[in-house]
């Protein structure tokens, strides 16, 4: 966490602490007591404040509400009405919180603690920048909120004195419930001893007397009167109660001796809860329009990172686009300068050489001749024709042999059969065969049919 | 005050980001285009080379070189004729006729069948700048008959860029 100043202003003095939280313990890094008038002066360029005030007008009451009035900004308006009933001059800043354990079914009380916000503003003065104050709040709210850090006790007095002021608050389950805060008028040491004696143990007796079911049996004292030895004896004297000493040395660091008591309530002030604030409505408005421009400074620099990245692999994109254009450039032109542009004059001659040889070679004898090559190898035919009619290209063989045995008769029989048989596979053939075992004679007449496209492929191969 | 700058500072550069991506991804479909674009040219260029490549190997040597006018042609023809004539018996079987595309000369040829080199050269015989077309033949017992067609290609210009796609003229 950052560092912070945590102030209270206590008659014209200020009691400041510069502290850094770590670990959940506060360190102390500067402390300064100044008057009020050198504050803002000090506070220049620092930031961070925590501040709590006296304030003359404190307003302190349990009201009871309606239970019909159910929204806490109905409840808040009525209690409104209801302080502004009694104090219609002031203008009203206010806390209140339901006290659970005296709801009736008709009404809900609730504590409303009220401060004078014009006063409590002007008492802020000090401050240059609104925009710096984390908390502001009245001292004995401050003084609560160390109180019950420091002491475990379910109910209990806490008496602070500086100077002539006697500060008091009472305390159940760690809930204020009731506070005094007077000054004595005496001028010599021992009548200011004797006044605050007299004024706190009266006080006390008041507390138990107004509070009969709880039992307060520790008063716990802090400020000056925690290093007097007098006061004490005489409180213990007085009111038969049991004395301890508010000393927060358990979480604060670089506060020795008697130090801690001297700024019990500027350390009060960093510790007081958000329901104990007192925000003036400038301060809120400074505050919520600060959250606003700090959510969307935030907004907009995630918009600004997320569109960076995609500007980045578009980027990327872009350029792994480009080399590969450069590439398929230099491609391009590689093969360009390497490609004989033929001209058209050129290309006519060639177009015109390849329709001509297709127009008159395309259907050639040949194919069909080498075709019948095996046939002609195994007997020459004592007739053999080609002829071409209409476009289509045909052979006629005439095959006639004599045998002396019978034996070459039939396998030349078989030969020829199986030669037909292969031939057959590429051309189709007509044929005609008649076999005069009596007269050892092998007559055949083979005709091809217009050539198949298979030997047509074979061409172009 | 400097939050408020920061933040406009953070949305101008946002917007300009915005549109640069915008701009980036509207140059690379344009990029993408011209490199598809040389992706196919370079495959015409290829194509084209491997054509060319064929053609020099293949068609060059036999490019047709057609006559300058209708005499040459015909002459050419009765060159030929006039060449072989003795060799293969060639009578004419019908004299110089014509097409759009070519001039033609039909011949009746007889070559003895026993003669086996005679048949061979006639079988490889080719007609320079023109084809030679063996209509038909008929090899008997002692001869081989048939009708052989000259063809001379022969065009006037305004017909060099139809497609021929005719059957040879019988």
């Amino acid at each position: 966490m950052a560092n912070f100043c945590s102030i209270s202003i206590l008659n014209e003095f200020a009691l400041v602490l510069f502290l850094e939280e770590k670990k959940n313990k506060l360190i102390v890094l500067d402390t300064q007591e100044i008057e009020l008038e050198q504050l803002e002066q000090y506070l220049n360029n620092k930031k961070n404040f925590y501040i709590s005030l006296e304030q003359k007008f404190e307003y302190s009451e349990n009201i009871e509400v309606p239970t019909a009035i159910a929204s806490s900004s109905n409840i808040g308006n009525y209690l409104l009405y209801k302080i502004k009933k009694f104090n219609p001059k002031i203008d009203i800043l206010f806390n209140f919180k339901n006290i659970q354990k005296q709801n009736n079914k008709e009404n809900t009380l609730f504590n409303v603690e009220a401060v004078d916000e014009t006063e409590f503003l002007k008492a802020l003065n000090f401050v240059e920048d609104y925009s710096q104050i984390r908390s502001t709040t009245t001292n004995k709210f401050a003084l609560l909120a160390l109180a019950n850090r420091c002491i475990q006790v379910e109910s209990f007095i806490c008496v602070h004195t500086y100077a002539k002021t006697i500060l008091i608050i009472a305390i159940e389950n760690k809930e204020l419930i009731f506070s005094r805060l007077t000054e004595v008028h005496s001028q010599t040491a021992e009548t200011i001893q004797m006044d605050i004696t007299e004024n706190i143990t009266q006080t006390i007796s008041y507390i138990s007397n107004q509070f009969r079911e709880i039992n307060f049996k520790t008063v716990v004292l802090s400020g000056s009167i925690a290093l007097d030895d007098v006061i004490p004896q005489h409180i213990t004297m007085f009111s038969s109660v049991n004395i301890a000493i508010l000393y927060p040395n358990t979480f604060i660091k670089n506060l020795t001796n008697e130090e801690p008591q001297e700024y019990i309530l500027s350390l009060g002030s960093a510790l007081v809860q958000k329901e104990n604030r007192f925000i003036p409505k400038v301060i809120k408005g400074i505050q919520q329009f600060n959250l606003l421009t700090n959510s969307i400074l935030l907004l907009s620099l995630l918009l600004l990172i997320v569109m960076g990245y995609f500007s980045f692999n578009e980027f990327e994109n872009y350029e792994a686009l480009l080399q590969k254009n450069q590439m398929l450039k230099h491609k391009y032109i590689t093969a360009y300068k390497h490609t004989k542009m033929l001209s058209s004059k050129e290309l006519d001659k060639y177009a015109y050489t390849i329709d001509m040889t297709n127009k008159y070679l395309d259907k050639t004898p040949i194919d069909i001749l080498i075709t019948l090559k095996p046939l002609i190898f195994l007997d020459k035919p004592s007739v053999f024709q080609y002829k071409k009619e209409q476009g289509k290209i045909s052979f006629t063989m005439e095959f006639e042999k004599k045998f002396t045995r019978l034996v070459d008769l039939y396998k030349f029989e078989k030969k020829f059969n199986k030669t037909i048989e292969t031939i057959s596979k590429n051309i189709s053939l007509e044929k005609s065969i008649s076999v005069d075992y009596k007269n050892l004679l092998y007559k055949a007449n083979i005709k091809t049919k217009e050539s198949t496209k298979h030997h047509k492929r074979e061409r172009r191969q | 005050m400097i939050k408020i700058t920061l933040i406009i500072i953070n949305i101008v550069l946002t917007l300009f980001l915005y549109f640069l991506n915008q701009w980036f991804s509207t140059e690379e479909i344009k990029i993408n285009n011209i490199n598809q674009r040389y992706i196919k040219n370079t495959r015409k260029l290829q194509e084209i080379k491997k054509i060319d490549r064929w053609l020099v190997k293949k068609v060059k040597s036999k490019l047709l070189h057609t006559p300058n006018s209708i005499e040459v042609a015909d002459l050419r023809l009765i060159e030929f004729f006039d060449r072989f004539a003795t060799n293969y018996n060639f009578k004419v079987k019908k004299f110089i006729y014509h097409d759009k595309y070519a001039h033609y000369l039909s011949i009746n040829y007889t070559i003895p069948r026993n003669n086996y080199i005679k048949l061979v050269d006639f079988m490889r015989l080719h007609y320079q700048d023109g084809y030679k077309v063996i209509d038909n033949f008929v090899l008997n017992k002692t001869t081989l008959q048939g009708e052989l067609i000259l063809v001379q290609p022969f065009l006037t210009k305004t017909k060099k860029q139809e497609h021929i796609n005719e059957i040879v003229p019988q």
